[in-house]
Parts: C-alpha cells; sequence; structure tokens
C-alpha cells in the first residue's frame, strides 16, 4: 500500500529544495509563534496569579463588587438569577476577562479586531506543507519490519516497511525512486501518528 | 391468602427492587460522588409525581453463569413523572446493578418507555451511567442499542429528548445521546467515548486519562457533544429543570407562556456596542437587555463561544436567540459556530420557537485548518437551517454584516420575516479597509503617498457604504430601528406572526450537508 502518492516525477530538484525552503520557513515560523504564544501565556499566568494575590490581600467582603469596578465596554453584570444557572467556570473566566480584558489584535480580512482567543483556537495545529522527502506516519502503530537500510537506493513501489495497525499490516511502499537517507524507527517500536518514520534524498 | 397478605408480599417484593445492587454496591456508588439511580429520579422530577414501570422484568441470558443471577428492575428504572407539573417519561440505568450493563431485557425497558413518550407526545429524559454492553449477552446487547438508536430517530423532532450523563457513557451507547436534543454532563462524573483510553493505550499506545479523553469539560468545550456543564448533580437537575420549562411537550404545541415580566437589566441598550467596529462587547448583554427578567439560558456556552445561542422569553413566551459573540475570535463563523448554530435552528424550527438573531460578525474565519477542516460544508448547514425554518424568524443586525455572513445570519434572502438594523450597521460585502483596497486598487498604487490615498479611500468607502441605508434602499431590511425601540419591535413582530404560515415542497426530507 502506497501511502504517498508519486508527485514527484517530473518536478525537477530545484523545485523540490524550493518547496523544502519553504517548509522549513513555513515551520520555523510557526515554532517561532507557538514559543511567542508559550511565553505570552506565562506571562499573563504569571500576572494574574500576581493580581489573584494582591487581591486576596485586599479581602474583599462580597462577591458582587467587580461589577462596579470595570469599564462601559466589557461591562457583564448578569441579573442575580442567571448568576445561579452559570456554572462556575464559566463564572471565573468571564470574572477573569472583566478584570484584565487582554484582547488581541485579530485579522480578519484588512482588518484587525479586538477580542478574546478560545482554548480551542489557541490550541488548532499550524498546517506544515508535506515534504515527498519525508515519510510519515498515517496512522498510530507499531513498527513490524523494516526491508531497506540507510543510504541504499530503493525503487519506486518496492516496500519500505511495515506499520501494524488496527490488527491490519500496512505495508509502507517507496513513493519515487530515492536514496534512504535516515530511518528513525525500529522494529517493534511503537509510534504515533504522523512520525517521521524514514527521510529520503535524492539518488 | 387475603388481599392483605398480598399486599405485604407486593411490598416486601418491591422493596428488594429498590434495593437495586445491595448496599454495599450502592456505598461503592455514593463514595465515586455519584447519586443513585432512584434518588437522582425523585431528585429530578417533582415530589410524588414518580411513577415506576417494568419494577420485575427480568433477563433470560442462560450462559455465562447469568442464568440464576437476578437484577434488580434489569439495571434500569423506568417510569413517567411530572418536571413544574409538565409530564415526562424517563429512566435511569443504575450502576450498582452490574454497572449498568444493558442487555437485552434492560434496552427492551427503555425502548419501552421511549414508545410511551412518542405515543403521549412528552419529553422523553434518559439518565446514562453504565459500563457498556453486558457482554454475557452478547448480540442481545447489541441489538438493544441498536433499537434505542433506532427509537432516538423515530422521535427526533416529535417530542424533546434530554440525555443526562452521569457516570460511564462509553463504546456505542453514546450513540443514544449523540442522537439526542441535548445532552447534559457533570464535572468529574460524566466519561463519555467511543473506544476508552484502556483500548486506546493497548492498540495505539497513546496515553491519556478518562476525564481528559471523555470528561465532561472537554465535551462541553472542545468536542462540543454537550449541550450543558454543570458542576453537581443538583446543579445539572436545575438545568433540566429550566429547559423543560421552556420547550413545548411536542412538536404540535407551543411552550408553555408564562406571565410577561419587564427586563431586569437597565444599562441602556445603546450603550452597550462600542461606535467602533473593531472594539469588542458581551453580546449577551444586548440579549439582557431584551428578554423577560433579563434571562437567558444559554445552550453550549462553553463550546464555540464565537457564537451565542439559547432561550429567553419575550412577553412570557419562549424564544431561541443566535447572536454572534464579538467576545470571541471577533464573532466569526467557523466550522464549530455553524454546527452549533444549525442544530439549534432546527431544534426551534422543529418545536415552534420563534427565533431571533443578532448580528454583528466580520465574516469566515480564516486559516488552512478551517478550510481543510470543511468550512464550506459545515458553514452551508448554517445556510440550510435558516432557510428550511417556517417559525417566525427576526434578524437585527447590530453592527457589522459583511460578505458571506450577512448572507448567513438568516438574511431576508434566506427567508428571514423580519430584517432590521440599527444604525450602526454595517452591511457591505467586506470590511472597508478590504474593499477599498480591491476597488480602489489602481488609484492606491498610482497615488504619491500610498498610505494617504488608502486611509481617503477607506474613509470613502465607509461612508458611502458602511450603513444600513443601502440595504434599506433596496428594501432587504425592513426598518432602520433605535436601539431602544428594539424590544418593542421584536414583541410586535412576534405578536404579528403568531398566526404565520409557510409551506414548503413536500418532500421525503431535505438532504443537509450533514
Amino acid at each position: 500500500m502506497a501511502k504517498k502518492e508519486n508527485k514527484t516525477d517530473s518536478t525537477g530538484k530545484a523545485q523540490l529544495d524550493e518547496q523544502k525552503a519553504n517548509r522549513k520557513q513555513t515551520i520555523e515560523r510557526a515554532k517561532k509563534i507557538q514559543a511567542a504564544r508559550k511565553a505570552e501565556e506565562a506571562k499573563k499566568a504569571a500576572e494574574k496569579k500576581l493580581a489573584l494575590k494582591q487581591k486576596k490581600e485586599e479581602v474583599k467582603p462580597t462577591v458582587a463588587a467587580p461589577s462596579e469596578n470595570v469599564t462601559d465596554t466589557d461591562v457583564r453584570p448578569m441579573p442575580e438569577n442567571e448568576k445561579k444557572t452559570i456554572n462556575k467556570q464559566v463564572k471565573s473566566m468571564s470574572a477573569e476577562d472583566k478584570k484584565e480584558p487582554e484582547y488581541v489584535d485579530f485579522a480578519i480580512t484588512a482588518r484587525k479586531y479586538k477580542t478574546l482567543l478560545t482554548n480551542k483556537y489557541k490550541n488548532r495545529k499550524f498546517w506544515i506543507n508535506p515534504s515527498p522527502y519525508e515519510i510519515q506516519s498515517y496512522i498510530p502503530g507499531t513498527i513490524i519490519d523494516i526491508c531497506v537500510k540507510e543510504g541504499k537506493t530503493v525503487q519506486e513501489g518496492d516496500p519500505l516497511l511495515v506499520l501494524e495497525s488496527m490488527k491490519m499490516q500496512n505495508r509502507i511502499d517507496m513513493p519515487f525512486t530515492a536514496k534512504i537517507k535516515k530511518i528513525n524507527v525500529k522494529v517493534g517500536e511503537r509510534i504515533p501518528k504522523d512520525f517521521l518514520m524514514v527521510e529520503l534524498e535524492q539518488a | 391468602m387475603s388481599l392483605k397478605k398480598n399486599i405485604i408480599a407486593l411490598r416486601q417484593k418491591k422493596a428488594i427492587v429498590e434495593k437495586g445492587g445491595g448496599d454495599k454496591a450502592l456505598e461503592k456508588q455514593i463514595a465515586m460522588g455519584k447519586m443513585p439511580a432512584r434518588v437522582r429520579i425523585l431528585a429530578l422530577l417533582d415530589e410524588g409525581s414518580f411513577h415506576e414501570y417494568d419494577m420485575f422484568v427480568e433477563h433470560e441470558e442462560q450462559n455465562f453463569g447469568m442464568a440464576n443471577k437476578e437484577l434488580p428492575a434489569e439495571g434500569v428504572i423506568t417510569g413517567t413523572g411530572t418536571i413544574n407539573g409538565a409530564p415526562v417519561c424517563i429512566y435511569a440505568q443504575d450502576f450498582t446493578v452490574m454497572g449498568g450493563s444493558l442487555g437485552l431485557k434492560h434496552a427492551r425497558k427503555i425502548t419501552k418507555i421511549m414508545d410511551h413518550a412518542l405515543k403521549m407526545k412528552i419529553p422523553c429524559i434518559g439518565i446514562n451511567d453504565s459500563g457498556g454492553a453486558r457482554i454475557q449477552e452478547g448480540i442481545g446487547a447489541l441489538a438493544g442499542y441498536g433499537e434505542i438508536f433506532f427509537r432516538n430517530t423515530m422521535a427526533s423532532g416529535v417530542i424533546p429528548q434530554l440525555s443526562v450523563i452521569l457516570g460511564p457513557c462509553a463504546g456505542g451507547a453514546v450513540y443514544s445521546p449523540a442522537l439526542t436534543d441535548f445532552v447534559f454532563v457533570v464535572e468529574n462524573i460524566s466519561k463519555m467515548f467511543i473506544t476508552g483510553p484502556n483500548v486506546i493505550e493497548t492498540v495505539l499506545g497513546e496515553k491519556i486519562s478518562q476525564e481528559d479523553l471523555g470528561g465532561a469539560r472537554v465535551h462541553a468545550e472542545i468536542t462540543g457533544n454537550a449541550h450543558f456543564y454543570a458542576t453537581s448533580e443538583m446543579e445539572c437537575f436545575k438545568q433540566i429543570k429550566t429547559l423543560i420549562s421552556l420547550i413545548p411537550h411536542n412538536n404540535e404545541v407551543k411552550a408553555k407562556s408564562v406571565a410577561p415580566k419587564e427586563p431586569k437589566f437597565r444599562k441602556k441598550i445603546e450603550n452597550i456596542i462600542p461606535s467602533d467596529p473593531k472594539q469588542p462587547y458581551d453580546v449577551r448583554d444586548v440579549i439582557y437587555a431584551l428578554t423577560d427578567e433579563s434571562k437567558f439560558f444559554e445552550v453550549q456556552e462553553l463550546w464555540a463561544a464565537n457564537i451565542v445561542i439559547g432561550f429567553g422569553r419575550m412577553k412570557g413566551e419562549t424564544v431561541g436567540f443566535v447572536a454572534n459573540q464579538p467576545l470571541y475570535l471577533a464573532g466569526v463563523l467557523d466550522c464549530d459556530a455553524s454546527d452549533k448554530a444549525a442544530r439549534f435552528i432546527r431544534f426551534c424550527d422543529a418545536f415552534n420557537i420563534p427565533i431571533i438573531t443578532l448580528e454583528d460578525m466580520p465574516g469566515y474565519l480564516p486559516g488552512v485548518d478551517q478550510e481543510h477542516a470543511g468550512v464550506i460544508r459545515h458553514g452551508a448547514k448554517m445556510l440550510y437551517a435558516y432557510s428550511e425554518a417556517t417559525v417566525p424568524t427576526i434578524t437585527i443586525i447590530l453592527r457589522k454584516a459583511y460578505g458571506g455572513g450577512y448572507i448567513a445570519m438568516n438574511s431576508r434572502h434566506l427567508g428571514a420575516d423580519f430584517v432590521y438594523a440599527w444604525p450602526s450597521a454595517e452591511i457591505a460585502v467586506m470590511g472597508p479597509e478590504g474593499a477599498a483596497n480591491i476597488i480602489f486598487r489602481k488609484e492606491i498604487m498610482e497615488a504619491e503617498d500610498e498610505d494617504a490615498m488608502r486611509q481617503q479611500k477607506v474613509k470613502e468607502y465607509v461612508e458611502k457604504f458602511a450603513n444600513p441605508f443601502v440595504a434599506a434602499s433596496k428594501g432587504y431590511i425592513d426598518a432602520v430601528i433605535e436601539p431602544a425601540e428594539t424590544r418593542d419591535l421584536l414583541l410586535h413582530s412576534m405578536e404579528v406572526s403568531r398566526l404565520k404560515e409557510e409551506h414548503r415542497p413536500m418532500k421525503k426530507h431535505g438532504i443537509p450537508p450533514f
């Protein structure tokens, strides 16, 4: 079962290199963004902790107090009876929003909006242009056989390795004729999805 | 034997069944922080209203040492009762009886009460707390699940169906809740998944806890499988009671109306929305300013927070709200938001609940993840749901209404009955910056100071098009209204559409982009 399609037959080396470079850039960018986001989140968490600490020291007597000291735009005074039906998590969430609405710039077309991000959006996966020279697992499973060796040139369609998953042995074939640069798995190893199993290079 | 003796014997027999799986199992249930099944039913229903059916049903399995095994009430309690006077059918799986496992007779008790609910045209509530299929019964258990799913589907859109997940609900069992209208989950108690952590670990080597895989929070915030999230069973029951009071008994009647009340929320409605279209606010404040007593019962508040859906009352009558939420992701439409709104619109339409749409959205969320996740197919669900709806629908454009989003948010073109716009509305094909960049591309490129030219052109565009009057001049909106008039106008529109009749072409059923 050849997973990767043979897309590279007619494409030249230059094109591939370009693709590779692009891909590297994308990865780096994604990494940078992720790192920046992490740092930002860590900073925010620290700030929140501090603010919470300060708040505790102030010892506010009532729960209703926060709604009085907020600005016009982010005020969210809920009716008493509604408050009860809304669960604690949301309460604490909106309470945080009130105190320090960390709005971010969010671009839709040419305009940037101030808004909050959802957790799901923050945790979304960045898309990375897949390289034909990297054979990744398309399903999690166990490597039960490796048919090639590093440094050898393998013909298109020849078996590369066997990945067992869901009681099915999936043969991963060579997508195009190329040299095996590196094998990142061992027989018996259990790997997740999208794991970089074999790296190829121009024969 | 005299009748008196018979009565005593009956009471004894009942007492044995009511003990469920016995004291030890009960203690275990309580130690897990869970209420016993019977207690749950009694806590949810009006006092003294519960009447149990099929108490003495027994299984017929002979294999695997089951022949002499007695399972009180077959591990599931079924019956009828009332919630704030509204009749309901209910079943609750009893985890103390063989882990609440589902055998054929267990399933038949459930399908019997479901059939009853469908015949009586009253809501059906299922409390799920089961380890899964009763393995000893093999195919019998699978048959049971299938029969439940079939009934869930038959009853869909005829009677409201509620699923309450108060324990594990794994494997095939989760498909029954997925087919019902509303799913309730409770922190640390609810666990829903198709394949549990054990299977995932042995097959795929991925380690994850039950809570992280399919806990209440996961389903309320990430998957969208749950509609209501509570931190305790009692809070959950309160949510169910509120919901039952807001929705009708079946698809042929209207929800019960209550005494009309004025909104309590006294912040001036025109001060809620910042004039700068880039600034966020909480759209729920607008809803509070419109509804009776400023009450709003939000559905799926944690999932896809960029759109807000839920029920409120206007002059005592239940209405459904669909509103873009600029507080999150600028209120864009994306896959999840479209799914969330579309299903809610279909529920309202099926159960005669007028839909009020509050629009303030900048468009669809751009991104590879969205496109690859099929935002086309998901976004289409919303168009389908609005176009299909024949209940009274009212749209109020609060601020931004750009591009495809303008059409999707129940525009006139999709069949809205009333479309109003606030003077702050900007109805255009896209945001002014984007539009100016395209329309005046040449002028901007040729100008000496590109930025200044761009600014000027954007300003021109805003003045000419970023307002409600272009749409009003074509009759696409019925009126440009002052925010303070909104509630009165909504009430009037509902009054006018009280006798509304709208028919669609005859068909077996449509084919929405599921």
